[in-house]
């Protein structure tokens, strides 16, 4: 015998609400493919200026993520556990990227990190290196934008976590350090890989703060969301092809990594 | 002195104040038991380090772990004090062995010699089949072992258990005392019992100590607590009759006195704990109608008003405490040495299952 589903429906305002808010993002996306030279794709997409800009967008933005989990962990533990003067400034500042318009933050980061900068111009001075137009400027730029997405759902996690466990292992003797990476870090996994796929995405689609301050330079500083902006004023086609790539790319990732990693335990 | 020396003063929420203070010897267990938010709980914390004291001393083998006068506090992780908590706080992204083992490798012991530990406590304590297996696969009572060898595992010098039964159900409760009883006398350091619970102070506890809002309403050992309760709340916690025998079918033969007595309760056969509430029991002149096997013939002991009731405390066969109303008490003329008859109907007369060798006779 084959188990019996009660079949609910739905209330019509949240299913017609609910449906427009669908909308919103699936419109999009069938203009596109109305759009697509499907018989020219192929070859669109195999182009020097769109293999390059693949490259340096997946490279940049894993890298970018890399440096998020590394630094953006440790951060926003500094902010949930330790109370410190000026706690809610740093939190806020921290922060500010997700509202901040990318440029801003891009220019900011020129003055801060350029030829000129406060910080830029000693290292330059000293050896020479300049991050402004490298790729690691592209590295920089998607740190700045994507890490705050990272910090914010660690934190919040961190916050969650019931305290007495912590306690618990630190009565086994267990020093801070221990304690955050044996019974700490394991609890607050799920959300910190929700945090570091956010992380990525918003790296990968980084365009403002990274034409501000790494400039636009094919295949060392024009990620695909730059070679899109770049063909849309020359080849439509082209820009075109290179969307749905970035289509493709993301979608492919956030389904595989919403199942495997995302979930929570629970069927998302 | 060697042992636990504590004077815990500790500002609770809602305005009052903990302000207890307690020693134990090596090889003592003591019993701090009081109602749900006494502060009890504010003591765990307090001697394990995780709240520090506003005022007194924890000095433990000697050495200061906590005195704010001094400006001494010592973290939680260089106390040496093992803690089994009331919900266990077992982790579950780490298997029963690696639990256990978590101690001694945070202490800074060798991986080997660490899985040899916890192997041997898990051994010990009969949950070696168990060790691949995470917290959230285990019984409760699996749990509770689990929390133990985990505390043992770091060779604490004060052993310290919170509400370590009160997670479990009624029937698993009477087994895991007698385990707990067993390996608490394994321990050679002194052992800290937290409970609000009567039987498992009584039963597992060298000494009792009864916290009532925050401060001590009495210090002894079963047996002063039971015959000269300090406070009604005392004599209410204390007023259950203990007795220690052994169940057939409903007859009960009692191990430390010459009278049978016949429960309603046929489900348990053997060793068993029985208890009999103080206002189970009935008093007469004379000898009452009823089943005469739970009827007989005594002396009144002693006669102590507490308030509202009067605890009469009656003398062989069966040395049980009775509440009564200090009416009752005038009607049936009951002084030190009057002969009365007592009775109690066989359902009011509870079993569980006990070891054979739990502190008994305490009535």
């Amino acid at each position: 015998m084959t188990r019996r589903k009660i079949r609910q429906r739905a209330p019509w305002p949240l299913l017609v609400l609910g449906s427009l808010g669908a909308a919103v993002f699936v419109l999009p996306l069938i203009g596109l493919a109305t759009r697509t030279p499907w018989s020219r794709l192929r070859e669109l997409v195999m182009s020097d200026v769109v293999v390059d800009a693949l490259k340096l967008s997946l490279m940049t933005s894993v890298l970018a993520a890399a440096i998020s989990l590394l630094l953006g962990v440790p951060l926003a533990w500094l902010l949930a556990r330790v109370e410190f003067p000026g706690r809610r400034i740093v939190r806020a500042i921290v922060t500010l990227p997700m509202v901040l318009p990318p440029v801003v933050g891009g220019a900011a980061l020129l003055f801060a990190l350029g030829r000129r900068g406060v910080i830029g111009e000693p290292i330059n001075d000293a050896t020479g290196f300049l991050l402004p137009f490298s790729v690691w400027g592209v590295v920089v730029a998607n740190v700045f934008v994507a890490m705050p997405f990272l910090v914010v759902t660690v934190e919040g996690a961190l916050r969650n976590v019931d305290g007495r466990h912590e306690a618990a292992a630190a009565t086994l003797g267990a020093s801070r350090l221990t304690v955050f990476r044996r019974i700490t870090l394991p609890m607050i996994a799920p959300s910190v890989r929700a945090g570091l796929v956010l992380a990525w995405a918003r790296a990968l689609g980084e365009f403002g703060a990274t034409v501000t301050f790494a400039g636009n330079l094919q295949g060392r500083t024009q990620t695909l969301p730059l070679a899109v902006f770049v063909a849309l004023e020359q080849d439509r086609d082209t820009a075109v092809a290179i969307s749905l790539v970035l289509v493709a790319v993301s979608l492919a990732v956030l389904l595989l990594l919403r199942d495997r990693w995302w979930s929570n335990g629970a069927d998302l | 002195m060697n042992g636990l020396d504590a004077h815990l003063v500790v500002q609770l929420a809602g305005g009052f104040y903990l302000d207890v203070a307690f020693s134990i010897a090596p090889g003592e267990t003591l019993a701090l038991l009081g109602p749900n938010g006494a502060g009890k709980s504010t003591a765990v914390d307090v001697l394990a380090g995780l709240t520090p004291l506003d005022d007194g001393h924890v000095v433990l083998n000697n050495r200061v772990l906590d005195a704010p006068a001094d400006d001494v506090f010592v973290v939680a992780e260089q106390r040496r004090i093992g803690v089994v908590f009331q919900d266990y706080l077992l982790f579950d992204h780490l298997s029963v062995l690696e639990n256990v083992m978590f101690g001694p490798l945070a202490l800074g012991e060798r991986k080997p010699q660490a899985k040899a530990m916890a192997n041997e406590l898990l051994e010990r304590l009969d949950m070696q089949g168990l060790s691949s297996r995470t917290p959230p696969q285990l019984s409760g009572g699996q749990a509770q072992r689990v929390a133990l060898a985990r505390a043992l595992a770091t060779q604490p010098d004060l052993l310290l258990l919170d509400e370590a039964l009160a997670a479990l159900d009624v029937t698993t409760r009477g087994t895991l005392r007698r385990v707990l009883a067993q390996h608490l006398s394994d321990f050679s350091g002194p052992r800290l019992l937290i409970t609000h619970d009567p039987t498992d102070a009584f039963l597992l506890a060298d000494r009792i100590a009864i916290v009532e809002d925050g401060s001590l309403s009495q210090v002894g050992s079963a047996e002063d607590i039971r015959r000269r309760p300090a406070t009604p709340y005392v004599a209410a916690l204390a007023g259950t009759n203990l007795l220690v025998g052994t169940n057939r079918a409903g007859f009960l033969t009692l191990d430390h006195h010459g009278h049978d007595l016949q429960t309603a309760d046929t489900s348990i056969d053997g060793p068993v704990l029985i208890t009999v509430h103080p206002t189970a029991i009935a008093l007469h002149r004379k000898q009452p109608s009823g089943s005469p096997r739970n009827t007989w013939q005594t002396r009144v002991v002693s006669v102590e008003p507490l308030g509202d009731t009067t605890r009469i405390t009656l003398g062989d066969p069966l040395p049980l405490g009775v509440d009564i109303t200090p009416g009752a008490t005038a009607a049936l003329n009951l002084h030190e040495g009057a002969a009365v008859w007592a009775s109690v109907k066989a359902t009011e007369i509870t079993v569980t299952p006990a070891a054979v060798n739990v502190k008994s006779g305490r009535n």
